[in-house]
């Protein structure tokens, strides 16, 4: 199946979404920051795509979900403001639990503050899992980058850039366990395939990395079978439409979308 | 050998801060006529180093669930205090913390998201201005149209 995940910045983006549905197959497409009109978005997938549906928001408003299963199909899980999570049918999984996250920008939370709600995200897809299983994916804005303590720390996301040390599943830290996911956006990181990273923020600080990576997906090591590493990508442009100005930098939104595929 | 100890002791006279969240918890039940409960779940000692990076001794969350939405969630707050009972600490969802934040008074205070609340009154009067949020009011209004 074929994911999409898109920060879109408030702005108009429907004919850009139409044609990534399109050209790169999307079964399950999230949309965070969406202030577009969601009926039209909708009409206009089904133009080429019969089955596509809109799922409800309830707690979390700050993330728009559409995919090809009819949300009678699609149960909903534990969510706050934050993050929501799905349990979503899967062509060879049977089931699995997607988590969609937008945490909030560092212009209005400390790193501090980040660091405590990637705490109460992890916490609360542990407990989610006790009552299905561990086949899930998390993918969304994190507003971290994945070498930042909420996206490394143990008690935080735990997400290694390594699939065989994520694979033994824990790891103990003062005799406590905690699980672990797998982190491919390392491998985006760095402009020997452009673009760099999926949000571009020039500030005049001593630390500035130009290139954030605060989009991510990362996966428990229970699909690391059934993922596929090679498609994971940060995509810059459409058959009709280009997503970055002629310098490079995200010009439709601030963010550029996300894809990936698990099989 | 004589007894060291004083001649009695006396329990706390307060309420306890979990007592408080059971007691109101029940009422969402009934005034949404069964389609939706509120849920008081104790937290493991892990969740509660998890969440508030301290080991308190107890900890319990409060969560909106619907009859019709089987696993269904939405985390409205966190708690957790010690053995001194009072503070608690409480952390709440972060839109109702943003939308909250500036009608908390002088009584609460704020580290990061965690808001130290000083007695029962301060916890009651919390929970009045959470409960009457316009997002847990979203929330009740999205699950009652999906319960329908």
């Amino acid at each position: 199946m074929n994911y999409l995940f898109w920060n879109t910045d408030g702005k108009k983006i429907n004919d850009y979404v139409c044609d990534l549905i399109i050209e790169l197959s999307c079964d399950i497409v999230a949309l965070a920051e969406y202030k577009g009109d969601i009926a039209e978005l909708e009409s206009k997938i089904k133009m080429v795509n019969n089955d596509f549906y809109h799922i409800p928001k309830i707690g979390c408003q700050r993330i728009d979900i559409l995919t090809k299963y009819d949300p009678t199909k699609i149960h909903h899980l534990h969510e706050t403001s934050n993050y929501t999570m799905k349990r979503i049918p899967h062509e060879s999984l049977g089931f699995h639990s997607v988590v969609f996250v937008h945490l909030r920008s560092k212009l209005y939370m400390s790193d501090d503050a980040l660091l405590e709600e990637a705490r109460l995200l992890k916490a609360d897809i542990d407990e989610a899992e006790k009552k299905c299983d561990d086949k899930t994916v998390v993918v969304g804005d994190f507003n971290m980058n994945p070498f930042e303590k909420g996206m490394i720390g143990a008690t935080a996301m735990h997400s290694i850039p390594s699939r065989k040390i994520s694979s033994r599943v824990t790891r103990t830290v003062n005799r406590r366990k905690y699980s672990m996911f797998y982190n491919p956006m390392w491998n985006l990181l760095g402009d020997i395939d452009e673009p760099p990273g999926s949000y571009f923020y020039n500030k005049s600080s001593h630390v500035n990395y130009f290139w954030n990576m605060f989009d991510q997906v990362i996966i428990r090591p229970s699909l690391l079978n059934n993922f596929i590493p090679e498609s994971t990508a940060i995509i810059k442009k459409t058959a009709n439409f280009s997503l970055v100005n002629d310098e490079g930098y995200p010009s439709v939104s601030d963010h550029l979308p996300i894809y990936f595929e698990i099989r | 050998m004589k007894n060291l100890w004083p001649d009695s002791f006396k329990a706390v006279d307060v309420q306890r801060p979990d007592a408080i969240l059971v007691e109101q918890a029940k009422f969402l039940s009934t005034i949404t006529e069964g389609l939706l409960y509120a849920m008081v779940e104790t937290m493991s000692k892990a969740e509660i180093v998890t969440i508030h990076s301290k080991l308190f001794d107890f900890g319990y969350k409060l969560s909106i669930g619907a009859k019709n939405l089987d696993r269904y969630k939405y985390r409205v707050l966190s708690m957790s205090y010690g053995v001194p009972i009072y503070p608690c600490y409480i952390m709440l969802d972060q839109d109702i913390f943003m939308e909250l934040r500036r009608d908390f008074g002088q009584t609460l205070t704020l580290t990061g998201m965690s808001i130290k609340v000083e007695n029962g009154e301060s916890l009651v009067d919390l929970l009045s201005l959470v409960f009457k949020s316009k997002k847990v009011d979203q929330v009740v209004s999205s699950l009652l149209t999906l319960s329908k």
